[in-house]
């Protein structure tokens, strides 16, 4: 089983630490949303679990190897990374897009080769994204766009999927299918963890939740633990609390603390 | 649609070479130049084809391709389309090496002082735009920017102090040329240009991968900073060569990718090959045509051409970017 | 020719010369004896035709041309050339110091005529007349001696064509005994690229190509194109294009210099195309 591990994470920026002390322990399936206020350190954590920002200090490790002795290509294939909003920088076609994502894979040279062909066709056809197997990805709505960039990010079949706000500028119905889709990777075992701005739908979907506040973590557990009504004050600082049950879950705000 | 570009730019190149050798100042027929050719000893035929035009049309191919190439690699390293070889200094570097030598009055003393100091110059400008730009494009970009402005103002200071004569030679090197080049200003230019050609190669699955912005294609195992170096290397290895040996030759750099990337699905590996051969297709064809457009006899420079066919097509690219930009 | 710039001259007889212009140091430097001259163009100091003039030029005070050096300087006359500043013409003429304008003498009857009308106006009449006397006695004897045939010899500029008739060099390479077959009749220049010089017929016998001045630039370098080297083999010739800008009486020297190395050159095996 996949252990990542995050020790006693620093990262300082001008003299701020915006991540403090941070130590957490993944393991395993599961969708773990990481929430916190703007400026709490999100999106650095992720980085640096990923692997592409180094900490000041602390250590995330992979099964035990810390991810700065991982060869860029080999950690690139056990890990997929989304960031936030992604954008294509020219109009290649969907396919080419999603092929991008078996880049670890690949050789220097030449053309995809055909062991390889099965996966991609997987992944287009698991994001839906047949009907625009050749359209521009810069002609894609933003919907489209997003299951792309999710194809890209799952087709090289990566064991931890770290995605920084899957959800950010998608309208409702995509919001949901995003999360959706990210729930249904987790339960079929795959780590996934995404920041998620949204309170509900992170209370609807996570089966963890992490709360950061000032770059440290506050909370950490079940939703039912975590988001609490003292927890939404202290790191949002408004009156809130969840309502409902799993899939009826939702966060009904009463008033600015 | 992809194999189609290829072949169509080989083709295009092609006619190109054959046009290079068969038109001149001098009329002669493929009969006159095959039986030079094929007779031993000298005579005119082969004297103008094998002195004269063949080692211009080589330096042209190679000149092309490198502008070409290195102008798709920079345009998708820089995710810019109006990037150009150019952008990273080295051509002013170049440059500045060149006309320093021409201006000391070595280039008098010894033929290859020219061609030399300007690999000399423009791997000095490389050197610098990466001891300052490194870690970032944008910084990259900058850099490259002050060191062209570096070359600029070296080459404008020895305009400025240099006798008549040598003021001449400098504007003429400046205007950019292949014209009565010599073989030995290819077997100059020849070790270095394939050398860099091969760097520039060995980048493309990392512009492939930038399609997708660069936090993406670092979280894809691409190392910018070694994609970036490589990239530098290349560039200052081939452009250097090239712009020591040739001068300054603008646009078509800039211009080949353009051409060649939407046949290709815009995927920036893809437009490598297409762009050096059309690159190359297009200083041919431009160098052929310098031979005919005359004024009083003389003959038009090279790179003045294809910065008076080149700007308009610049023109029309802002237009465009203007248009689809949000 | 020589034009007096108006009727300001108030002494009859300069005193002390400045020249800004390199063909009028070198005449001025011919006409005067050194503690007369003011100055002369740190390009002319510097770029010296003969050993003789070299030596006088060393002790000599150079100027850039600049108008406040003529100001300060305050010579008795200034020597200029078509191209000289207008700045430099005004405000000498306001400051009452008469400037006299040398016209490029680009043959013989002109550098005669331009000699002796700079040795009356320095009054140097007999140094002038004498210049011009071992001038005419020089081209006499190019003339006795000259070569049955003409020599057939092409100035190339490198690159962009051949000097034409209307030149210094044409006067000189034809008192040398030689003959430019392609310069048109009244061109100062004719455009002929390498290719076009390379399928000349009949090829000319010598190749003549500028140098130059010594420690300074050459011309284009495609003079040593490797297709001319292998088209006229040794039978290539340089001529020092400085000697060759200014219409002194040293340019019959210069014809002289010319005819010995042709003469060489024509001994040696001519390479030639079939």
């Amino acid at each position: 089983m996949t252990i990542l591990a995050a020790e006693n994470l620093t990262v300082r920026r001008g003299g701020r630490a915006i991540l403090d002390g941070v130590s957490a322990r993944f393991e395993g399936g599961g969708l773990v949303a990481v929430i916190g206020a703007n400026g709490a350190g999100k999106s650095t954590l992720l980085a640096v679990l990923a692997g592409l920002l180094k900490p000041d200090d602390g250590v995330v490790s992979l099964d035990g190897e810390p991810l700065a002795r991982i060869e860029g290509r080999a950690l690139a294939r056990r890990r997929g990374f989304l960031p936030q909003s992604p954008r294509a920088e020219w109009p290649i076609s969907v396919e080419r897009l999603v092929m991008l994502g078996l880049t670890p894979s690949l050789p220097a040279f030449g053309d995809l080769p055909a062991e390889l062909k099965p996966s991609l066709d997987r992944a287009i056809a698991d994001c839906d994204l047949e009907a625009h197997r050749d359209q521009p990805v810069t002609t894609l709505s933003g919907g489209e766009l997003a299951r792309a960039m999710l194809a890209r990010a799952l087709v090289g079949e990566p064991e931890i999927l770290i995605a920084d706000e899957p959800m950010a500028g998608l309208d409702p119905r995509h919001a949901l299918d995003s999360m959706t889709r990210l729930r249904g990777l987790a339960l079929a075992g795959r780590m996934v963890i995404a920041s998620v701005h949204d309170l509900t739908l992170a209370a609807r979907f996570a089966g963890r939740i992490i709360a950061l506040h000032q770059g440290r973590v506050v909370a950490d557990g079940a939703v039912r633990e975590t988001l609490t009504p003292d927890l939404l004050r202290l790191i949002f600082a408004v009156e809130a609390q969840v309502r409902g049950e799993g899939q009826g879950a939702y966060v009904d705000f009463a008033a600015p603390a | 649609m992809r194999a189609a570009i290829t072949l169509i730019s080989a083709a295009a190149l092609a006619v190109a070479v054959v046009l290079s050798i068969l038109v001149g100042s001098v009329w002669m027929s493929p009969r006159d130049i095959l039986h030079g050719l094929t007779t031993p000893g000298p005579d005119l035929a082969s004297l103008i084809v094998l002195d004269l035009r063949a080692p211009r049309t080589l330096l042209g191919l190679l000149v092309g391709a490198t502008l070409g190439l290195s102008g798709a690699v920079l345009q998708g390293l820089l995710r810019n389309p109006l990037a150009d070889p150019g952008l990273l200094g080295v051509s002013s570097g170049a440059a500045f090496g060149a006309v320093a030598a021409i201006y000391y009055g070595l280039a008098s003393h010894f033929f290859f002082a020219a061609p030399l100091l300007g690999m000399v110059g423009a791997l000095a400008a490389a050197g610098l735009t990466y001891a300052f730009g490194r870690g970032g494009t944008l910084s990259m970009i900058l850099a490259g920017a002050a060191v062209s402005g570096l070359g600029g103002a070296g080459v404008s200071l020895a305009l400025n102090f240099a006798p008549i004569n040598a003021a001449y030679e400098i504007m003429t090197w400046l205007q950019g040329s292949i014209t009565d080049k010599t073989w030995d200003h290819v077997k100059l230019a020849l070790p270095l240009i394939p050398l860099g050609w091969t760097a520039l190669g060995f980048t493309g699955r990392g512009l492939d991968a930038l399609a997708l912005g660069e936090v993406q294609a670092a979280s894809l195992g691409v190392s910018l900073n070694r994609l970036r170096l490589v990239a530098l290397i290349g560039v200052a290895l081939s452009v250097g060569a090239a712009t020591a040996a040739a001068g300054a030759i603008g646009f078509v750099g800039l211009v080949a990718p353009h051409l060649v990337r939407p046949f290709v699905g815009h995927q920036p590996r893809r437009t490598l090959l297409p762009s050096a051969l059309f690159g190359a297709a297009l200083v041919l064809l431009a160098d052929v045509a310098s031979r005919l457009l005359r004024y009083n006899g003389e003959e038009i420079k090279l790179g003045v051409l294809t910065s008076l066919v080149g700007t308009p097509f610049f023109f029309w690219l802002v237009l465009r970017l203007r248009r689809t930009a949000p | 020719m020589a034009l007096l710039a108006g009727a300001a001259i108030a002494a009859p007889k300069p005193m002390r010369v400045m020249s800004v212009n390199q063909c009028a140091d070198q005449l001025i430097m011919l006409l005067l004896p050194p503690d007369r001259i003011a100055s002369v163009t740190y390009l002319g100091r510097r770029a010296a035709v003969t050993p003789a003039l070299a030596a006088k030029a060393r002790g000599l005070k150079a100027n850039q041309g600049l108008t406040e050096q003529a100001l300060t300087d305050r010579p008795d006359l200034i020597v200029a050339g078509l191209y000289t500043t207008t700045t430099l013409r005004t405000l000498a003429k306001r400051a009452g110091i008469p400037v006299m304008e040398l016209e490029p003498a680009e043959d013989f009857d002109a550098i005669r005529a331009q000699t002796l009308r700079l040795g009356e106006a320095l009054g140097q009449q007999a140094r002038a007349r004498s210049l011009v006397a071992r001038m005419d006695a020089t081209l006499a004897e190019l003339k006795r001696t000259a070569p049955p045939q003409p020599i057939k010899a092409i100035g190339w500029t490198g690159g962009r064509g051949v000097v034409g008739r209307r030149s210094l060099f044409d006067a000189i390479l034809t008192a040398a005994g030689g003959y430019n077959p392609v310069a048109d009749q009244d061109a100062f220049e004719r455009t002929l690229d390498l290719e076009q010089l390379l399928s000349l017929k009949p090829q000319p016998d010598v190749l003549l190509y500028a140098s130059g001045e010594p420690g300074g630039l050459a011309g284009p370098d495609n003079t040593r194109h490797p297709a001319l080297v292998r088209a006229y083999g040794p039978r290539r010739l340089s001529y020092r294009q400085d000697a060759y800008q200014c219409g002194t009486p040293l340019a019959a020297d210069e014809a002289v210099a010319l005819r010995r190395s042709m003469l060489a050159a024509m001994r040696l095996p001519k390479v030639g195309l079939p």
